[in-house]
């Protein structure tokens, strides 16, 4: 892109005599100047030359030889200047130029990207008719001078360009002169001078545009000219949103990007990213994350980088653009590009922010005396008996929300400060920050530290060097916050890791479940300071001595969120460097070696004063040793990664050639080691640790994987107007069967600029379209996220056998030997456009795309006769998605008022389409009790929610003879069924679709603006056209004598004493209503959602104020995160899903983490 | 310039390719680590011992579950309310080919067959003594043998596998033989079994199965046959070996592993290994929460109303067999005989699961002894376990009486182990039986279905038929 303007170029073309081209060039020049940050330095190579009447510019091009640098020159320059006579030898070039242009009235800039700006100095610019002077100071929103911005007076040519501190001074011919301020990267801006003398300007940022330069794929490529799916964005608005994690703030940013936060506002859990749909149903549907080239081998790696640190992200969608990526890129690829140092002064900053988090919404559900109304009324019904105490007057009996009880309103801060600046030769980015957020539910924090050190050096000529470092720590305290109150149907993540082979893991109760159904009459806490529990003697709540009232697995949840331990350390650095040299022009061949270590450790303790079933008396006044869990375990990983590319970079006329080459090994390894005491051996309450037992147990787990890959890409343009590119890869893996160790991921895109044929140029012109560009591609990638040795049959050990009370080592074959399983392969066709408006002050994206997966991994069944394997994974199933992606962004200036946009609409649908024989997997649950809930089926769209469709309550005699009844036969009070195939009777195949768990659409909506010194951003988000199994239905509405049920539960059931009430519930004594234990209309809900994601203002304080006390910056700001939410859906969060990413079983809720709204304060201040 | 550029492409092509081919091969070769291979295991004495081990550690979840299908149909026990999902349908009888329940144990009962196949396929590799070879194939016989008598009497005629499946292809070639070829096999392993083993064991073989238990088994299967003189004779050989007898409260509970009575059982381990059982977990009441052990239960296998009356009035094998527990209107006759009260909290029951008793063994004898025309031999049998258990002794009956008390007898001396429902369809009375129970016992969780012929088999699981289309249904499905 500088080529153009090198002295070469600038001496080869003719340089014309029209004025008009030449102000034109000089303000490209300017505009040049600008984006260089230019600073008048002292350039302190030395050169030798010796010329006898050489043209100046014949000089220049020997001195871009022996330096590197490219001259900038302005033409009037060249053109006036004659032929020099000179001879130095290790000369400072400095003098060497200064002599070259000694009969010149020239000033030398120096930017960086080793360039030299050669111009006239500013007096050449003669004003007109000197009036009015007009001067002022330029910065940009932060504060900071902003040198070399172009100041023009508008109609003429006359101008001139800010100095290094951003200042100017102008002579406007008359009092109607209109100064137009511009600066490359940033939105222009006229100002009438009137009778003004100062004008004070603040640059904004111009919004992300056609002209942005995007991170594809091992390079960079201008954004005119790419021809993929390529979706970027800008760090800004993910820095400045307070959350855990850099996933959780893409919400809503990025067109074909679904982030679901199904854990709510758990304190750094990381949220369900996707990216058009999903690939697989037995493999990872996350995509493949590169942060500065380096392939993670786990999203988690991504989501521990500190979201400030972040200088852009682009989402590689389609194939066409990620297949680069091949055998891993099936879900697309997201490419972190950290912030690095920019020569020039050194810039530190200093960020905080702190603020509280609280839940944004209560369940409603009964009270004290609703509740003893209604346990006295199901026990009636039930015939049941309940305490007697409850007959008296109850006004003394506690009265808890236990809700308010497990949640809490929680502190969240953030503070970190960078430097960055550097020398032409070296420069820096460094950063250090921490997080700490505690979760609203007790029990629940996480912190995090982060340190960066990102270094750029240019060693010698043509070779570049580059390293970055980022070592991070963080600590997360979980708790069970998903699943039925005992604690079934709770995501594996929740669990207390135990021993695999000798040791369950541990799964508590679900407080969240729990505080729906827990009885209000019982209270917190006993006298003496213990955790009351709802079987407590004294609570007089039993029917008799050795018969209790409460459910006997409920404990208090208060007890278990504010005992138990599950806490994970991370430990993690990831590091890469670099090498580039560049032994011609246009050719780079670049080495590149990253490694990530990882130290991870999970503690997990629960002690003895807890009751819970392994210990139901605990309580702090008798602990009780039988009730001790205790484990740890570490997980050590070390993966490196080396490659090589060689690029070359050509221009033939208009013809524009780009090459890649690259090689690429990666190895990933990893050692779990497990211990735990056996529960029931533990001698001792105080220490918190496995060693409290005499009797430890502990094992150990391996994983490791390679991949080995070569890859080639060509890019070639016509004149910016017709574009191709195609790249191939080739990817080998240890992940694969024998043989099917390698394949290839080919793919290319074509793309046409219509609005620069010069016979449509015109004609798109005159309806505001300066750019249309038609776009399209094709591209394989693969899955390969499918285990490590999956393929192998193998021996496991440790399956023995007693002989009396002796343990006798035993092992067992496992496994099915698949020589032949290989990557998932998807094959993806997108096209798109990309039209701008108005000169780009609005830029509209539309995408359509057909994602095919094929040789999905399914798990095969096998005949169970085979016997020591019941399936086995093999490459089978195919399923389709198909969708759509639009993207507008906008750039206005309304007055004092910019306002940028940014909004966004992308919507799938998925088909299965083969699953290898079979018309359907098995159906599964959607929590513990409702089965078949969820089945894969040939022909249809994932996530659909099958169940029986309740029309009302079988009242009386009339009602059970007129209508159709399940087949072992219906009583009065059950709920009354659609008989959907109308065959007279009710069984599994009235079983019907009752919603689906992934959306039509989702949608995002961005807007920021400026005035003055305030700023206003606000973002937006939802998602249409989508359904929840709300699964708290299956404790809360079922009419349980001894435990809390929801406010619309009250008296909303069928009672034999009120027969002719209008009802929604069925009789509490129903057992037959559905034909076995399935999923029914009432718990399916509406899950459409529009949240106002962040909503952030800032002020930034004036410089005369900054000046006194020494700060080149200061901005103070509020945020609110998540502070609207615009739902039907009666949970916390309609973004809830226990599964997390299993596409298989979206939109099921129970016990599910709530969202947390956020109130923060913060401040940056540069220096 | 030009041919600077070809020759520094030509450099980096070169070095890359060097690279890349230094590496290629091997690279993307990874050996498991913690994990065997299968093809460089079996190649030791101690690969066939461990492989052979991990075949009966296969038995633990077998027997956690056999109640549910030897058991709750029958008119001894019930599942209540609270776990209606996990085996009503058996209680009911109103399983289906869909069962999740049938599913799995027919897969549980072939993995041990397989686990059994592969040692008998791999044995004669490593290099080891005679005897020690026999004992291990004379072991993996018998368990081979033992399940395909479960499959047998659950499913009548299955495939029979009788060596490991090793392809895709090769599991579908499968029909299901008739239940007498089943029934060969079962005698030729056992008789080839009873041949080489010993009839006992020392230090940690204890526990493993020995002849008796073959010669034990094939008399059982003689009588499932109805094969009354070949029974007859070798129970006679079994019942020999029986030692003085043990009082009933001493054959079962913690401790009590491989006592006199015990001819063959699943050997459990407590401890948190995941090696123990799960009988408290599954038999003990839910209501009682964690009053009768340390494990909230769920009310499977309780006795129904009708067995506990059933016991005669003295026999003192009433409190060793069945607790009562009273939850409101609700009571509870569970199977205390597999609970002993300090079970763990982490649910895992030391106790083992008696798969081979000398009782039944004697009762079986006294039989077969009945049907083929020696009463008064046979209730001298009978009266062995009546004695032992504070019952008068019985003399004079009829051949007809004599059988209706054996039954009888079998029903309470066996009762919860997973034996009346098999009973009850051996004996052809079950229908007359379960209509009977049906019309006079109101279960605790809904009605029983209909009682008809068809049910003497459970159906082929819906998973196998659709994937081997060779398999037929039993009738009535």
């Amino acid at each position: 892109m500088y080529k153009i303007f090198t002295a070469l170029l600038c001496g080869d073309i003719p340089c014309y005599t029209q004025k008009i081209l030449r102000v034109m060039r000089l303000t490209i020049i300017l505009i040049m100047i600008a984006v260089l940050q230019v600073s008048a330095g002292t350039f302190a190579q030395q050169v030798s030359i010796n010329v006898k009447d050489a043209p100046v510019r014949t000089v220049l091009s020997q001195l871009t030889k022996q330096t590197g640098y490219n001259f900038i020159c302005d033409a009037n320059i060249i053109n006036s200047i004659s032929p020099v006579t000179i001879k130095f030898k290790n000369t400072p070039l400095q003098r060497v130029l200064e002599a070259c242009f000694a009969t010149q009235s020239v000033e030398l800039l120096f930017g960086d990207h080793a360039t030299i700006v050669i111009k006239r100095k500013l007096q050449v610019v003669l004003p007109v008719a000197q009036v009015i002077s007009v001067s002022g100071k330029i910065t940009d929103n932060k504060g900071v001078g902003l040198p070399g911005v172009s100041v023009l007076i508008k109609g003429t040519k006359t101008g001139v360009v800010s100095d290094v501190n951003g200042n100017y001074t102008i002579k406007a011919p008359d009092q109607r002169a209109v100064l137009v301020f511009s600066f490359i990267g940033m939105v222009s801006q006229e100002v009438s001078v009137g009778d003004k003398t100062v004008i004070n300007i603040v640059m904004a940022d111009t919004p992300q545009s056609l002209g942005d330069v995007v991170v594809v794929g091992y390079g960079t490529q201008s954004r005119t000219t790419v021809t993929s799916s390529i979706t970027k964005v800008e760090g800004k608005n993910i820095g400045n949103q307070p959350v855990s994690t850099p996933g959780e703030a893409l919400a809503g940013l990025a067109a074909g990007v679904q982030v679901q936060s199904d854990q709510g506002g758990k304190p750094g859990a990381a949220p369900t990213i996707r990216v058009r749909g999903v690939s697989s149903l037995s493999s990872s549907n996350d995509p493949l994350y590169v942060v500065d080239g380096y392939p993670l081998e786990t999203a988690a790696n991504f989501n521990l980088i500190n979201p400030s640190d972040i200088e852009s992200i682009e989402v590689l969608k389609d194939a066409a653009s990620a297949a680069i990526y091949g055998s891993r890129a099936a879900n697309g690829v997201v490419l972190v590009t950290t912030k690095r140092g920019k020569a020039g002064k050194t810039v530190f900053s200093v960020s905080a922010y702190t603020g509280i988090q609280s839940v944004n919404k209560y369940i409603d559900v009964l009270s004290k005396d609703q509740y003893v109304e209604q346990v006295k009324a199901l026990s009636r019904i039930k015939n049941l008996q309940y305490p007697s105490i409850l007959d008296g007057d109850i006004s003394g009996l506690p009265d808890v929300d236990w809700q308010k009880e497990i949640f809490r309103t929680a502190p969240i801060s953030s503070f970190e400060f960078n430097a960055s600046g550097g020398s032409e030769k070296v420069r820096f980015s460094a950063s250090a920050g921490i997080f700490k957020q505690k979760g609203v539910l007790i029990g629940t924090e996480y912190t995090r530290y982060n340190t960066r050190i990102n270094l750029d050096a240019d060693i010698v000529k043509n070779v570049k060097f580059g390293f970055s470092i980022s070592p991070s720590y963080s600590e997360q305290f979980r708790q069970p916050s998903s699943g039925q109150a005992s604690g079934a149907g709770a995501n594996p993540s929740d669990y207390i890791i135990g021993v695999p082979g000798l040791l369950a893991d541990l799964n508590l109760p679900s407080p969240l479940n729990q505080t729906l159904t827990f009885q209000p009459i019982v209270p917190v806490y006993r006298a003496n300071g213990d955790f009351a529990q709802p079987y407590d003697r004294e609570l007089n709540y039993n029917l008799s001595p050795t018969s209790v009232f409460s459910a006997s697995n409920f404990y208090n949840p208060v007890g278990i969120l504010s005992q138990s331990i599950n806490r994970s350390r991370a430990f993690r650095t990831l590091s890469n460097a670099f090498l580039e040299y560049a032994p011609i022009p246009g050719l780079k061949l670049k080495t590149y070696i990253g490694a990530t270590l990882e130290n991870e450790q999970i503690h997990g303790y629960v002690p003895g004063s807890m009751a819970y079933s392994s210990a139901p008396t605990a309580s702090y006044a008798s602990p009780q040793l039988a009730g001790i869990f205790a484990s740890d375990n570490v997980r050590n990983s070390f993966d490196w990664v080396w490659e090589n590319t060689a690029t070359y970079d050509k221009q033939l006329g208009k013809h524009h050639f780009n090459l890649l080459g690259l090689f690429s090994a990666q190895k990933y390894e990893s050692q779990i080691n497990y211990t735990a005491g056996l529960p029931g051996t533990f001698i001792t309450t105080s220490v918190e640790s496995p060693l409290a037992s005499p009797n430890t147990v502990g094992t150990e787990l391996f994983d490791a994987n390679t991949f080995v890959s070569y890859a080639g890409r060509f890019t070639y343009d016509y004149d910016k107007k017709y574009l191709f590119t195609a790249a191939v890869r080739q990817d080998g893996s240890s992940r694969f069967g024998l043989n099917n160790k390698y394949a290839v991921f080919p793919s290319f895109s074509l793309g046409w600029r219509l609005a620069e044929e010069p016979f449509l140029k015109e004609p798109l012109a005159k309806i505001g379209i300066n750019e249309f560009k038609l776009r399209g591609g094709y591209g394989r990638t693969g899955n390969a996220n499918i285990g490590s040795f999956t393929y192998v049959n193998a021996i496991a050990l440790n399956r023995n056998y007693a002989s009396g009370s002796n343990r006798i080592f035993g092992t067992q074959q496992t496994g099915f030997a698949n020589p032949d399983l290989t990557w998932e392969k998807n094959d993806q066709t997108s096209i798109g456009t990309d039209i701008g408006l108005l000169q780009n002050k609005i830029v509209l994206t539309f995408d359509y795309f057909i994602r095919n997966s094929n040789g999905m991994l399914l798990n095969k069944a096998l005949p169970l006769d085979v016997g020591y394997t019941t399936t086995y994974q093999a490459n089978l199933g195919k399923l389709q998605n198909k969708g759509f992606e639009f993207t507008a962004n906008t750039n206005f200036k309304l007055g004092a008022v910019t306002w940028n946009a940014n909004a966004n609409f992308s919507t799938y649908k998925t088909k299965v389409l083969d699953l290898g024989g079979p018309n359907a997997l098995p159906a599964v649950r959607a929590i513990n009790g409702w089965n078949n809930v969820y089945q894969v089926q040939v022909g249809q769209p994932l996530g659909i929610m099958y169940g029986y469709e309740i029309v009302g309550v079988f009242r009386n005699a009339a009602d059970l003879a007129n209508n159709p009844r399940v087949t072992s036969g219906n009583n009065i009070g059950d709920s009354m069924i659609k008989d959907q195939n109308g065959d007279g009777k009710i069984d599994v195949n009235d079983m019907t679709a009752l919603g689906h768990g992934l959306p039509d659409f989702t949608y995002g909506l961005t807007n920021s603006f400026q005035y003055k010194n305030f700023d206003l951003s606000i973002l937006m988000q939802g998602v249409q056209g989508v359904n929840i199994i709300n699964g708290n239905n299956r404790q809360t509405i079922t009419g349980n004598h001894n435990q809390n049920s929801l406010s619309k539960y009250f008296n909303n059931y069928f009672d034999p004493a009120f027969p002719n009430r209008d009802v929604v519930y069925p009789s509490p004594i129903s057992t037959g209503s559905l034909p076995g234990p399935a999923l029914s209309s009432l718990a399916v809900e509406n899950g459409s959602y529009l949240r106002v994601r962040n909503i952030t203002l800032g002020y930034r304080l004036n410089e005369n104020l900054l000046k006194k006390i020494a700060l080149q910056s200061a901005r103070f700001y509020v945020t609110a995160q998540n502070p609207f939410l615009i739902t039907n859906y009666s949970g916390y969060n309609p973004e809830a899903n226990i599964m997390g990413g299993d596409p298989t079983t979206p939109g099921v809720d129970q016990g599910t983490y709530p969202t947390a709204r956020t109130i923060i304060f913060g401040i940056n201040f540069g220096f | 310039m030009k041919t600077k550029n070809i020759i520094i492409c030509g450099i980096c092509m070169l070095i890359l390719s060097v690279a890349v081919t230094s590496c290629k091969k091997s690279f993307v070769e990874l050996t498991p680590k913690g994990i065997i291979p299968v093809n460089t295991f079996y190649n030791t004495e101690i690969d066939i011992r461990s492989a052979l081990t991990g075949a009966y550690s296969s038995l633990r979840p077998i027997y956690n579950e056999q109640y549910g299908f030897g058991e709750l149909p029958s008119d001894n026990s019930q599942t209540y309310g609270e776990s209606e999902v996990l085996y009503g349908e058996q209680d009911k009888l109103t399983w289906t080919p869909a069962s999740t329940n049938l599913q799995s144990a027919w897969g549980r009962f072939y993995a041990t067959i397989a686990y059994a196949n592969i040692v008998l396929d791999h044995v004669n590799t490593p290099p080891m003594t005679t005897a020690n070879r026999n004992g291990y194939i004379g072991q993996a016989k018998f368990l081979r043998a033992l399940m395909y008598f479960n499959l047998v009497r659950m499913f009548g005629g299955v495939p029979l596998v009788l060596n490991e499946i090793t392809s895709e292809a090769q599991a579908y070639t499968y029909n299901r033989e008739t239940a007498a070829t089943v029934y060969a096999q079962i005698e030729k392993d056992l008789t080839e079994a009873a041949a080489v083993l010993p009839a006992s064991y020392t230090g940690t073989d204890i526990g493993r199965a020995t002849s008796i238990a073959a010669n034990a088994l094939l008399g059982k299967v003689y009588m499932f046959q109805n094969k009354f003189q070949q029974a007859e004779s070798i129970l006679a050989t079994v019942s020999a070996t029986a030692g003085t007898s043990l009082p009933y409260d001493q054959v079962f509970g913690l401790g009590k592993d491989n006592n006199r009575d015990i001819i063959f059982s699943v050997q459990y381990l407590g401890g948190g290994f995941g090696e123990g059982n799960t009988f408290a977990r599954s038999f003990v009441p839910q209501p009682s929460g964690t009053t009768i052990t340390a494990v909230t239960g769920n009310s499977n296998n309780s006795g129904t109303p009708d067995l506990f009356g059933s016991f005669e009035a003295g026999d003192n094998r009433l409190n060793t067999a069945i607790g009562v527990y009273r939850s409101g209107t609700l009571v509870y006759y569970y199977a205390k005989k597999f609970i002993y009260q300090s079970v763990g909290a982490n649910s895992e029951g030391d106790n083992d699961w008696p798969v081979l008793r000398y009782a039944d063994v004697i009762l079986l004898y006294a039989e077969a002894l009945n049907e083929n025309g020696k009463t008064a031999q046979a209730l001298t049998q009978l009266n062995l376990i009546r004695t032992r258990s504070n019952l008068d002794a019985k003399s004079g009956l009829s051949q007809a009486d004599a059988r209706t008390t054996i039954r009888h007898e079998r029903r309470i001396e066996l009762c919860f182990e997973g034996e009346r429902w098999f009973d009850l369809i051996r004996w052809g009375t079950f229908v007359q039986v379960m209509q009977a129970h049906k019309t006079n016992f109101v279960p605790a969780n809904g009605l029983i279905g209909n009682v008809t012929p068809n049910l003497a088999l459970y159906p082929i699981p819906t998973r196998e038929i659709q994937l081997n289309a060779r398999l037929t249904q039993n009738p009535g499905y």
